[in-house]
């Protein structure tokens, strides 16, 4: 195995997605070569601090605002419920039961088959469609990255992801 | 005559889900080239992007410099020209729970800045930013990948399409069986 055969085989070896043999073979080949070993280590540590990355940011995630505003949304709402309550006494309980089965169908209905919102196929794309994906979710995931001098950022709001990569002269991330 | 009619919807049923199946290999991709600086003037296009490019990127101004479009098939791989040496290469994957999966390098003639597996979400975009360049001095420039299977929402639009000719799609087949 060479050090190409090597390059080739490195994102699959550091995810452990390569068969045991060639896995071995590899290791082998990195156990003697200062250079693979180096760029195995490399991609390891890069590895590592995406995953950190990620576990930062879901660290982050204030989680704490929910419950009460949930609370608060069902105090707001409290006024109405003993119109509903009032419903379910005065009519027979399996009439009421068979109407909100009825409502959650139309409503499973309504979500599986709602007009399609998104780019029609064969309708060219534009710049101010991308803008408006871009207010959309854009969340996107990192299985595995290789390069030199990267750093990803990720807008909260979106999941918007930004992968920089340092060129020549420097760095372009601010 | 029943089994007639719903022979006959089942094979028009069918037919119609073969033609999204056909319909379905294919991957949307909007590959747009992005020069970002401190100071000029903002691309009128990239206008209502820019908050979002400043939040992301930190520059001021944008400009537009190449948008390119195109149907991949999975498992191809496809290479999109950026100017100045540069080229992204795809390979799409695969879908799984509506994301797409698929390969991402970016090259500068034979040498890969970055060679990654990602996972974006369906229609969504990403970005990769390219820094400081000694042949423009300054600013970045700003690659915006979208991609967007159209797999989901066809099968949908077909799937109502072959519920609302149900009814049109039986009752000829209906009257030749009710004539012979």
């Amino acid at each position: 195995m060479t050090c190409t055969d090597v390059e080739q085989l490195l994102g699959a070896f550091v995810d452990t997605e390569l068969p045991p043999p060639r896995l071995l073979d590899v290791a082998r080949h990195a156990a003697t070569c200062s250079a693979c070993d180096g760029a195995i280590r490399e991609l390891t540590e890069l590895r590592a601090s995406v995953a950190a990355l990620l576990e930062s940011e879901t660290r982050q995630l204030d989680l704490s605002g929910v419950w009460p505003a949930v609370d608060a949304a069902i105090a707001r709402q409290a006024p109405a419920r003993p119109r509903l309550t009032a419903l379910r006494g005065g009519g027979a309980p399996g009439a009421t039961r068979i109407g909100a089965a009825l409502m959650a169908i139309a409503a499973t209905a309504l979500l599986l088959f709602r007009p399609a919102t998104q780019q029609q196929p064969g309708k060219p794309m534009t710049v101010a469609s991308a803008g408006r994906a871009a207010r959309s979710s854009n969340d996107a995931g990192i299985d595995r990255i290789a390069g030199r001098g990267i750093t990803m950022r990720r807008e909260p709001k979106t999941g918007t992801m930004i992968i920089w990569v340092a060129s020549a002269a420097g760095e372009g991330a601010r | 005559m029943k089994h007639a009619s719903g022979a006959s919807f089942v094979v028009v049923t069918t037919f119609l889900l073969i033609a999204a199946g056909a319909h379905a290999q294919v991957l949307d991709i909007q590959v747009t080239t992005v020069r970002a600086a401190d100071s000029g003037p903002c691309d009128p296009q990239l206008e209502a992007m820019r908050p979002r490019l400043r939040k992301l990127a930190g520059y001021r101004a944008y400009q537009l410099v190449g948008e390119q479009q195109r149907r991949v098939a999975w498992r191809n791989t496809e290479e999109f020209d950026l100017g100045d040496g540069r080229s992204l290469v795809l390979l799409p994957k695969g879908m799984a729970d509506e994301r797409v999966m698929m390969q991402v390098r970016l090259l500068e003639g034979r040498r890969r800045l970055v060679d990654t597996n990602v996972r974006l979400v369906n229609g969504g975009t990403m970005v990769f930013g390219l820094g400081r360049d000694a042949r423009t001095a300054d600013g970045a420039t700003l690659i915006l990948l979208r991609a967007q299977d159209n797999r989901a929402q066809d099968n949908r639009a077909q799937n109502t399409r072959a519920r609302v000719s149900r009814p049109q799609d039986s009752q000829p087949q209906d009257s030749q069986q009710g004539a012979r």
